[in-house]
């Protein structure tokens, strides 16, 4: 006997933090959330699982397009049809879906109950499975004592939206811990919340958290999918990842410490792609975050035009593969070598110096502290609320711009230093 | 290197004059001397000197050129106790060998060089050997940055020359990320329009939950109407079939019953045998058949009887018919020769009436007409008739030639001598010569009096033209000789004033707006600060801290009076409690005390900002009003009035107009004048010519001279060719006399022997030789007639009558052979009664033959046909025979009724089983008698009127069910595109991809902006502590000679050139030409003395000539200025020539006891 276990679909949530550009594989990667659904559905199939255990979050909370149920209802219907029946349980988004009430699933889908935990048993497999959805988003008690106790004879399955113990990451909702769920005596636990994929494996019981089904930003980075689960009598036997994602999420650092010039850290960050490509199965597109790291002489060279920068890694990347590299962001986290080390005559290093030493005292001045505040909050207090929330750096200087000043700084001088460098040794 | 002698040997107005100039720790020589003293020669010696007397020079007005010398010595001092070095030598004025030993020895040319290196005397006179002149063209050269110093002037530390690009790129590359005013071409602003575009196809993709449970309802409610109405509407059409399936058995039930009925009623007399179904066609047919065979036998033996009686009556004339041909040749020539009888004799009566005709002509020429012979006989021969016929035709050309000739020569003579007379009669004249050349001179002053009248116009015209201009002089209006006299600037000067002029206007309209703008944004923000304040009320940290300092008062107070504490407690509580209180407050409304703070000091920074550009806005209007003034100056040293600058150029131009219409007035009026003197004199002269010149007739208008001029040369003119046409004339008429004459000649000897010829014809037909011409030309016309009308005769005679008397005779004679061969009782008749009857009887036999043929052929034809209705008959009724044993009828009689019962029989029985087959396809497949029995259950009306009833509400029901199922397929479409569709998903991936870029656009925009605004500043503190070493030196010297006015120079190097400033120890910028004359010369010194000090540092050392300097100087920075030379004599030789005593003890006073002192 074998069934899926899955959770956190978060249907049609969307890919964030990417910004179309010419040749990006965007059109067919907007819909990445139905697609890996979808494929782990027609992998269902394909392996003919009895059943699928789905732990929660199946949309976004705040999504209202009921197209999304639709597309869900078909997906079911699909199960319906190879004769796999499925167990739902609604999470903390799913209970602020109004969805969740309007939608029609077929006779297949056993949704548990808000009520109370429910047990749905198959008789012929002697398999029960307990669980309880959400009725509210915002359920932070323990829902593990509510859950009957095992049935003996059988393989007892726990469905649960949790975040267990010590997950900071993620709301802490119906919290519990792993002890309270070893002790319940079922055999498996199949838990949704979570996104990161997580097995415990032990002689009596196990808890899986399967991880969402497609990573959405360069906080879900790696492999994505579900669980495909084995079990003989009330033992389980084997678990399977299965990857369904559609496109794969990576932070890329590029070690520059090797490299002395742009040109060099170019071609770094061009190897380093190609190798990850190569490392990457063929069929997936990967969104990724390009680093420079290192303590390197190119570094000024990076920090002084980032936007140029990002604009040379995109065509190294579209020259290696444009349909499956889509470039989220270029950040230079490199550091510099000291000046003196900087291919430049004495005078140019004598001024660098000076600018150095000057830019390290413009905080001081109050006058400039004003005109930069200025400058920014002309544009700050103009950007809608969902670009603020897309980008932690400019939440925060919207929020306390005075705190933010040093750090800003800090940054804007090396890039000032990498631009005068550049056109201080431009003629020579 | 210094000067430690200078000899003036022999130069401009000095003769051996020796001027030492010692070395002392300030090496610094002030020579003094009144104007003329020589001063400028020194300076200008000591170039000579060292670089070579030019090739001109004006100072050799007291030594001759070639006897100019100068003289000197050069030292170089060694450094500490190191011995120095010397070089004596003088220079003479030549082409070469001019340097020389003190004991004129010459010198190599290139001794100098160890001294003065690459040095050239330009670049001496430029740098060291300075006047008021050349520091001030030096000092603007070095601020245009034109030369090598000023460009050391501009460098500032080495790369902060590509700040300033630096910082336009960084701005740049912000400003395409992101600005307050939107704009397609910034990637903010377009990230934004995508997230726009994004956000509209998000909402117009959702599909609300309610909005889809809202549609699936409906479109159930929809079905279910659908199947309800669907199925009233089978109920209705299987009541509806029931009636109609009786309406339509009803009337077949009927039929199949009167068949049965019919069937039973024929069958009742005995069987009835069933012949073939066309049995009736079959009979009828060969009756017919019959019928025919019988009438056509009677007809045909009838025909045949006929024919065989004609064919015994009909004879035919075998002999005739065998002459057929010739009795048919005879008559058609009777036919042909009809009318030759009558034609002979018509012919006769003509011959008659010629042969009169004959004798007539005869009887005109005296000839006897007895026969046609004998008149024949009397013509004469042709040959001698045509002979005289020629001769009368060429009688009348010769006569009229002959004629002609004569008259031609008479009339030739006749003209002659009248032109002659005619040119004796002709008055002879000439013209006076003079007079013609009178009159070209006249022509060739053409029109004068229009010519007069344009002069006329166009003076007075250029007057009008001219006060116009004068008027627009306005009110700055003068006399032409006070405009004249006027020294006018340069327009492009005046030009450059105006646009500084404009270029400050603009600027200025600049500054106020600006000012304007932050007043308004000073009062909004002074009021936004007041509203905040009245809004919010924050605490401010003084508000606590006094509070708090009131309550530590108290406490202190209290302890040191600790009986008083009851009294004091309440009031120490109520502080305690009124600091807590504000403290709380005041962390409460931190937020608003940060807002509060940032407006005020928003206020403050503006109120700076709007002082700064108030005090920009007077800077320029010092320097519109400097401008003005200069301006002021400059027209009142031309003589020009006191006009505003903006319109001088205008003014000038009116000026300038008013002069050249003046020139232009003046110059037509001398043409007018001249053509006036030019005039006077032709008229005179040609009246005098017409020789009616006297004192009481004065010469009339010199139109009117020239017209009587005119008329005397025409008629002078007309005479002439008169004369000479007579002339031409008469000499053609005598040439053209004996041509006439010959010709006259010619035609007499033709008409003579035509006159011989004539006579020999005449005589020989028979006439005397001087028979009447006209006479012999009517006989031979005679004669010609004659001989016509006997030809005729003959030819009639001939041709016609005896050929039609041979063809009757033919026909005569074939008549009589042909009636004697078949018909001799016509031997007594004419040949045409012959042919005639011949051909009658012909035709008869010919028809009797042609009867008896057809009769022959039609009785063998009819013999044919008769045999064959025979056969017709036998035929008939063989058909007939089967029919006949079928029915049983012995005859074909009784064969007629006994088909007509089987037909019957045939017909009833098919009825039957028509009705029956009716019925069952009427019936449903139900069986006939459930069919009978149901039908009989209803009437006819009732079953008219239920059905009626069925189908109108069967109608009803299908209206409804088109109607419900419409609507239920545009739900069901509508709900079908509600299929789950990926748009909204879609759009909100576009939305988060615009909301990415917007986020980057904004990160890189910050990032630049910052890193821009940090560069502007760090530039700003740079050029504040990092200036180039000149700038640095030039700050420092400029600084002392105006005696801390100035605080530093700094160079800005933003716009398209660098800039110097002078800033005053406040921070204002002043630029150079903000500066006063003096502050200006005193820059310019201090540039020059900076660009020195360079030089010496990089060990070139020369020594400074510096001819009057401080003319523009006071006595406080005379001190100054001369202060910094005694600092720079520490290095370098300064030798200072002024014309000033005054300066002596001032010098010294500065100086001390290192200065030298030379009077000239």
């Amino acid at each position: 006997m074998k069934f899926i276990h899955t959770a956190d679909l978060h249907l049609d949530s969307p890919l964030r933090g990417l910004s179309a550009y010419a040749d990006a594989p965007a059109e067919r990667l907007r819909t990445a959330t139905r697609d890996a659904f979808q494929n782990l559905v027609t992998q269902a199939i394909d392996e003919a699982v009895d059943f699928m255990v789905i732990a929660g979050d199946v949309y976004d909370g705040d999504w209202k397009d009921f197209n999304t149920g639709l597309f869900f209802v078909r997906q079911m219907g699909r199960l319906r049809h190879a004769g796999i029946a499925v167990y739902l349980l609604y999470g903390n988004h799913d209970a602020d879906s109004e969805m969740t009430r309007g939608l029609e699933l077929p006779d297949n889908v056993h949704v548990f109950s808000s009520r109370k935990a429910e047990t749905f048993r198959i008789e012929h497999q002697k398999v029960a499975l307990h669980g309880r959805s959400f009725k509210v988003a915002a359920t932070t008690e323990n829902l593990l004592p509510g859950y009957p106790e095992p049935v003996a004879g059988c393989l007892n399955i726990g469905v649960l939206h949790t975040a267990l113990e010590g997950n900071a990451e993620h709301a802490k909702y119906a919290p519990c811990s792993v002890a309270e769920l070893q002790a319940k005596g079922y055999q498996y636990w199949a838990l949704g919340h979570v996104h990161a994929h997580w097995v415990l494996r032990g002689d009596e019981v196990t808890i899986a958290y399967p991880g969402n089904l497609q990573g959405r930003h360069i906080r879900e980075p790696g492999a994505r999918g579900a669980l495909l689960v084995s079990a003989e009598g009330d033992r389980i036997t084997g678990i399977e990842r299965l990857e369904v994602d559609v496109l794969r999420w990576h932070a890329l650092e590029v070690d520059i410490s090797e490299v002395s010039d742009r040109r060099g850290a170019l071609r770094a960050a061009g190897l380093a792609l190609e190798r990850l490509l190569d490392a990457s199965p063929a069929h997936l597109p990967l969104a990724v975050r390009v680093l420079f790291v290192g303590r390197s002489a190119a570094h000024g060279a990076l920090i002084a035009d980032e936007g140029q920068l990002r604009q040379e890694v995109l065509a190294q990347a579209l020259a290696l593969d444009p349909d499956r590299v889509w470039i989220e962001k270029v950040r230079v986290a490199s550091q510099a070598l000291s000046t003196q080390a900087l291919p430049l005559n004495d005078d140019a290093q004598g001024f660098l110096a000076d600018l150095a030493g000057l830019s390290s005292k413009a905080k001081d001045d109050p006058d400039f502290v004003l005109s930069l505040q200025a400058d920014w909050l002309a544009l700050l207090e103009k950007l809608p609320h969902e670009v603020l929330q897309a980008s932690p750096e400019l939440q925060a200087l919207r929020q306390d711009p005075l705190a933010q000043l040093p750090e800003w700084l800090g940054q804007a001088t090396p890039m000032l230093l990498g631009r005068v460098a550049q056109s201080a040794d431009a003629p020579t | 290197m210094r000067i430690r002698e200078l000899n003036l040997i022999r130069y401009g107005k000095f003769t051996d004059r020796t001027l030492l100039l010692p070395f002392k720790e300030r090496d610094i020589h002030l020579i003094v001397g009144p104007n003329e003293a020589g001063k400028s020669t020194v300076r200008t010696a000591l170039g000579d000197w060292l670089f070579g007397i030019p090739m001109r020079t004006p100072l050799d007005f007291l030594h001759p050129m070639p006897d100019l010398r100068i003289g000197g010595v050069l030292e170089r001092r060694g450094a500490g106790a190191e011995p120095g070095e010397l070089l004596a030598f003088e220079r003479a004025k030549g082409n070469k060998n001019t340097l020389r030993r003190p004991d004129d020895v010459p010198l190599p040319d290139g001794a100098l060089q160890p001294w003065l290196g690459s040095l050239q005397a330009q670049a001496f006179n430029r740098m060291y050997a300075l006047s008021h002149t050349t520091l001030v063209e030096g000092g603007a050269g070095i601020l245009s940055a034109s030369d090598d110093i000023g460009r050391m002037l501009f460098q500032s530390a080495s790369g902060v020359e590509h700040l300033g690009a630096a910082l336009s790129k960084l701005q740049s590359q912000a400003d395409g990320l992101w600005a307050p005013r939107k704009s397609g071409s910034r990637v903010y602003y377009q990230a934004l329009e995508a997230y726009d575009a994004a956000h509209a196809e998000f909402k117009r993709a959702t599909l609300r939950t309610k909005d889809w449970k809202a549609q699936h309802d409906a479109l159930s409610a929809t079905e279910a109407q659908l199947a309800q109405a669907k199925a009233e509407d089978v109920e209705l059409r299987q009541q509806i079939s029931r009636l109609e399936r009786i309406r339509r058995v009803q009337p077949l039930l009927l039929v199949l019953d009167a068949a049965r009925a019919r069937r039973t009623e024929l069958l009742a007399a005995g069987d009835i045998p069933l012949l073939e179904a066309d049995a009736a066609q079959v009979f009828a047919r060969a009756m017919q058949d019959m019928a025919l065979a019988q009438a056509d036998g009677a007809r045909l033996q009838r025909e045949l009887v006929e024919l065989q009686a004609s064919l015994q009556e009909t004879v035919v004339d075998q002999n005739l018919l065998a002459l057929q041909a010739d009795i048919t040749g005879l008559n058609e020539r009777r036919l042909q020769y009809r009318a030759h009888r009558t034609d002979m004799v018509k012919r006769e009566e003509e011959i008659r009436l010629q042969w009169v005709r004959v004798q007539e002509l005869a009887r005109g020429l005296a000839w006897p007409a007895d026969s046609e012979d004998a008149v024949r006989q009397r013509l004469p021969a042709a040959l001698l008739r045509t002979r005289l016929a020629a001769l009368i035709k060429g009688r009348s050309a010769l006569a009229l030639d002959l004629k002609n000739a004569a008259s031609g020569l008479s009339d030739r003579q006749l003209q002659n001598r009248q032109a002659e007379t005619d040119l004796q009669e002709l008055a002879a004249g000439a013209l006076d010569p003079e007079l013609a050349l009178a009159v070209e001179q006249a022509m060739n002053l053409g029109d004068h009096a229009k010519l007069m009248a344009q002069w006329h116009d166009e003076i007075d015209g250029l007057t009008q033209e001219m006060e116009d201009a004068m008027a627009a002089l306005g009110s700055w209006r003068r006399p032409l000789q006070a405009l004249s006299a006027m020294l006018v600037p340069e327009t492009a000067h005046i030009q450059s004033l105006i646009d500084q002029h404009k270029a400050d206007a603009a600027q200025e309209q600049t500054y106020r707006d600006a000012l304007d703008a932050k007043t308004k944004e000073v009062a909004q923000l002074q009021l936004d600060l007041q509203q905040f304040v009245r809004n919010f009320q924050p605490v401010s940290r003084e508000q606590v801290v006094q509070v708090r300092r009131a309550r530590d008062d108290s406490w202190q107070a209290i302890k040191q009076a600790p009986q008083a504490l009851l009294e004091q407690a309440a009031g120490f509580e109520a502080q305690i409690k009124q600091a807590d209180q504000l403290a709380d407050d005041r962390l409460e409304r931190a937020q608003h005390e940060a807002d509060r703070q940032s407006k005020s000091d928003a206020l403050e920074r503006t109120q700076f900002e709007r002082e700064g550009i108030e005090h920009r806005l007077a800077t320029l209007k010092g320097r519109v009003a400097q401008r003005s003034a200069h301006w002021e100056a400059l027209a009142t040293a031309g003589g020009l009035p006191a006009l505003p600058l903006e319109l001088a150029l205008a003014w000038l131009q009116s000026r300038q107009e008013v002069l050249e219409l003046e020139r232009r007035r003046g110059s037509a009026e001398r043409r007018r004048s001249a053509q006036e003197a030019a005039e006077a004199q032709i008229r005179g002269s040609l009246w005098s010519r017409l020789g009616r010149a006297s004192a009481e007739a004065p010469a009339p208008e010199l139109g009117e001279c020239l017209r009587q001029a005119r008329a005397l040369i025409t008629q002078a003119d007309q005479a002439q060719g008169q004369r000479k046409a007579l002339e031409q004339q008469i000499r053609e008429g005598r040439r053209s006399l004996g041509k006439l004459q010959d010709a006259l000649n010619t035609a007499q000897a033709a008409w003579d022997a035509w006159l011989q010829s004539w006579r020999v014809a005449v005589q020989s037909v028979g006439h005397n030789a001087d028979a009447p011409v006209e006479q012999v030309e009517a006989e031979l016309e005679l004669m010609q007639e004659i001989e016509r009308l006997l030809e005729r005769i003959r030819t009639i005679r001939s041709e016609r009558i005896e050929t039609m008397q041979a063809d009757l005779d033919g026909l005569a004679a074939t008549a009589t052979s042909l009636s004697a061969r078949v018909a001799p009782d016509l031997a007594d008749q004419s040949p045409e009664d012959i042919a005639l009857e011949l051909a009658r009887r012909l035709d008869l036999a010919q028809k009797a033959q042609a009867a008896r043929t057809d009769c022959l052929a039609r009785l063998e034809r009819s013999q044919v046909e008769w045999a064959q209705a025979q056969q017709r008959l036998d035929s008939v009724h063989a058909r007939l025979a089967p029919l006949m044993a079928a029915a049983g009828a012995k005859d074909v009689t009784a064969l007629g009724p006994a088909i007509q019962r089987s037909d019957e029989r045939r017909e009833v029985e098919g009825k039957i089983r028509s009705a029956e087959q009716d019925l069952s396809q009427a019936a449903d497949g139900l069986p006939l008698e459930s069919v009978r029995s149901e039908s009989a259950r209803i009437g006819a009306d009732a079953l008219k009127a239920e059905l009626d009833r069925l189908v109108a509400a069967s109608h009803a029901v299908v209206d409804q069910i088109a109607a419900l199922s419409n609507q239920y397929g545009a739900q069901k479409a509508a709900f079908d595109a509600l299929n789950g569709t990926d748009l909204a998903a879609r759009a909100d991936a576009q939305r988060q991809e615009a909301i990415a870029a917007m986020a980057d656009a904004a990160e890189r925009y910050l990032r630049l902006q910052t890193a821009a605004r940090l560069l502007k500043w760090s530039i700003e503190k740079f050029r504040q502590t990092k200036q180039g070493p000149m700038l640095a030196k030039a700050s420092a010297i400029f600084s002392g000679l105006t005696l801390g006015s100035f605080a530093r120079l700094l160079v800005d190097s933003e716009g398209d050139a660098p800039r110097l400033f002078g800033i005053r120890p406040s921070g204002e910028p002043v630029d150079v030409a903000g500066m006063s004359e003096g502050s200006r010369d005193q820059l310019y010194l201090a540039l020059r003395l900076a660009a020195l000090e360079l030089q010496v540092e990089q060990g070139f050392n020369m020594p400074l000539i510096a001819d009057d300097l401080f003319i523009n100087f006071d006595d406080r920075r005379t001190a100054a200025g001369l202060k910094v030379l005694g600092e720079l004599s520490r290095r370098m030789q300064i030798v200072f020539l002024t014309h000033h005593d005054h300066l002596v003890p001032l010098a010294k006073e500065v100086l001390g006891a290192d200065l030298n002192v030379l009077h000239l």
